[in-house]
């Protein structure tokens, strides 16, 4: 019997990795490096689950190297691109000496092997490679899980404490959040701003815009990581998140192919930008050409007239 | 002490080319050390001036990367004292730049801290820290912003966890995959380019290392395809119509 396990540093965001892991191996086990409600989240929807008790002050990372030590023996390893479950599938990599793999597109098993597609060389290729040994994956997790997807009449989920060495780090103050919390794997919809929008004092209006559609709000990597506009968790790419959402609105997002594998499962992509020519807007179901900063207060205006409202009501 | 601080010897991806039967060509590409790894030299650099350490620079390639000086004397002029090239047959995959890098740690024997960029201008993938911090035995942590030399030994970071900021001591020698925007890398002049004829560099044959790259068939590679989309374009002058016809097209779609 195949078991795929699942490694988690970062909650139970890890819906995408189950349904993998489901389609792959007859059984689906997870280590769960987090508080007792992580563990008992996924427990919900895994045959069993290690859990390995995280306090505050103690980072998921100092378990890599017993985590690794636990899964020696496993053949097909998924975990999360948050860094905590990077570090601890790291950690699994290098102690099965298996080869470890990202942005996956699809995995198979056949005569005896892995075979697996991914993107490579910064996402502009497809690579398909055969692996006859073990093999680690780290892709998006993906949505929640342990809510309402969980069958409420099934037994108690089977979580089994394992209380592993620590390698030497300690965190002495809690971490300080920086912006709100949001969910972008399990969002339906989701605005993303590029450095089309030029001024960060649109972002407020580009917020209500989020509110008024019920989205969450990510970005394109230079806003991230060059301007610095939103945390690096949210942006989208090839190296960010990666998205699926019914709707994804692109804000003076100009498309680069790196950009676009992160949105590239959206049902339905808009791009809003004065650039025609621009590559998003080739690759959007609808694409508006117009500048952000006088679009937004006429969308929000629609937006408050199509449903009857206010506009401080739909955007609330 | 020793920091040492990997780089890659890479063209961006968008100077590559695809071809229809999946074929990368990397035609007029300009080889060089990556924004995001400069940033990791110079973080290196910092934490070394500040305890007195020397930084290493290595970096883990293709056979072009041995054959190329400026692959040495680029990152050099960036600030390490030294620079090791581990010269692979072909290019290099995660787990090998990781093994190779692990292989050095142990030549050089004196390594406390280890500093690796984000990784923009390679595959991409972000492993290659938590890899050779699995191979090392070693604290790892990523997405780091700040590293200092803790009075107490050991030293104290500075992380990015998905949108909490987070200060961790780490005790002995640590991994650190950088951010990409944890400093500012100095600027370059003459100074600075001369200065890298200067110090010592070398070129590591990756046979000589002894490594085993683990069991990874490559099958065939293709371009990718981004799916077809309705493509309809809305490009009216008045904002409040545009804005009425988009909303219509979000109604129809039922996505609202």
């Amino acid at each position: 019997m195949t078991t795929a396990w699942l490694v988690a540093g970062e909650g139970p965001g890890v819906g995408a990795l189950v349904d993998l892991a489901r389609s792959l191996a007859e059984e689906v086990a997870a280590v769960v490096v987090g508080d007792d409600a992580d563990a008992r989240a996924v427990a919900r929807v895994v045959d069993r689950v290690d859990w390995v008790p995280c306090a505050a002050g103690v980072p998921a990372e100092c378990f890599a190297g017993a985590v690794a030590e636990h899964l020696a023996g496993a053949e097909l390893v998924l975990a999360g691109t948050g860094p905590a479950s990077r570090v601890l599938a790291g950690a699994v990599a290098a102690r099965t000496g298996a080869p470890v793999l990202t942005a996956v597109r699809e995995v198979v098993r056949t005569e005896g092997a892995w075979q697996i597609t991914r993107l490579v060389v910064g996402g502009i290729a497809t690579e398909r490679n055969r692996v006859p040994g073990p093999v680690v994956l780290v892709t998006e997790g993906g949505r929640r899980v342990g809510g309402e997807e969980a069958d409420s009449t099934a037994a108690e989920p089977a979580v089994q404490r394992l209380d592993l060495v620590r390698l030497p780090m300690s965190c002495p103050q809690a971490p300080v959040v920086d912006g709100e919390p949001h969910d972008l794997a399990s969002a339906a919809r989701v605005v993303g701003v590029g450095r089309g929008v030029r001024d960060p004092g649109e972002l407020e209006v580009v917020a209500e815009l989020a509110r008024a559609l019920g989205a969450e709000v990510a970005c394109s990597r230079p806003v991230a990581e060059d301007l610095g506009w939103f945390p690096k968790d949210r942006y989208l790419g090839v190296s960010g998140r990666r998205i699926s959402p019914r709707l994804y609105l692109a804000l003076g997002i100009s498309g680069q192919l790196q950009h676009m594998i992160g949105v590239r499962d959206a049902a339905m992509i808009v791009a809003v930008n004065t650039d025609r020519r621009a590559p998003v807007m080739s690759e959007a179901d609808v694409a508006v050409v117009a500048d952000v900063h006088t679009l937004l207060p006429a969308l929000l205006d629609e937006l408050g007239r199509v449903r009857g409202v206010p506009l401080a009501e739909v955007a609330r | 002490m020793t920091v040492l601080v990997g780089y890659q010897w890479a063209a961006s991806p968008k100077e590559a080319t695809v071809l229809d039967d999946g074929t990368v060509t990397w035609a007029g590409a300009n080889r060089v050390v990556s924004a995001a790894d400069r940033v990791a030299i110079e973080l290196a650099c910092r934490t070394a001036e500040a305890t007195g350490a020397r930084t290493v620079g290595v970096c883990v390639a293709g056979p072009q990367a041995g054959a190329d000086p400026r692959a040495r004397s680029s990152a050099l002029a960036c600030g390490p004292d030294e620079v090791v090239v581990v010269a692979a047959g072909r290019e290099p995959d995660t787990y090998e730049v990781a093994a190779a890098l692990a292989a050095v740690i142990g030549q050089l024997g004196d390594v406390d801290l280890v500093v690796l960029g984000d990784c923009a201008a390679d595959a991409g993938t972000r492993m290659v820290a938590p890899v050779l911090g699995g191979l090392l035995g070693w604290p790892t942590l990523t997405e780091v912003g700040e590293v200092a030399p803790d009075p107490a030994g050991g030293f104290e970071v500075v992380d990015d966890s998905r949108g909490a900021r987070r200060r961790t001591r780490v005790t002995g020698p640590a991994v650190l995959g950088v951010a990409v925007d944890a400093c500012v890398p100095r600027q370059l002049g003459l100074r600075q380019i001369l200065a890298a004829d200067s110090k010592p560099s070398r070129v590591v044959p990756a046979a000589e290392l002894g490594l085993t790259a683990p069991a990874l068939e490559v099958l065939d590679r293709a371009p990718v395809e981004l799916g077809r989309r309705r493509g309809h374009v809305i490009d009216e002058a008045d904002p409040a119509r545009t804005a009425a016809l988009l909303v219509d097209e979000l109604i129809q779609a039922g996505v609202l």
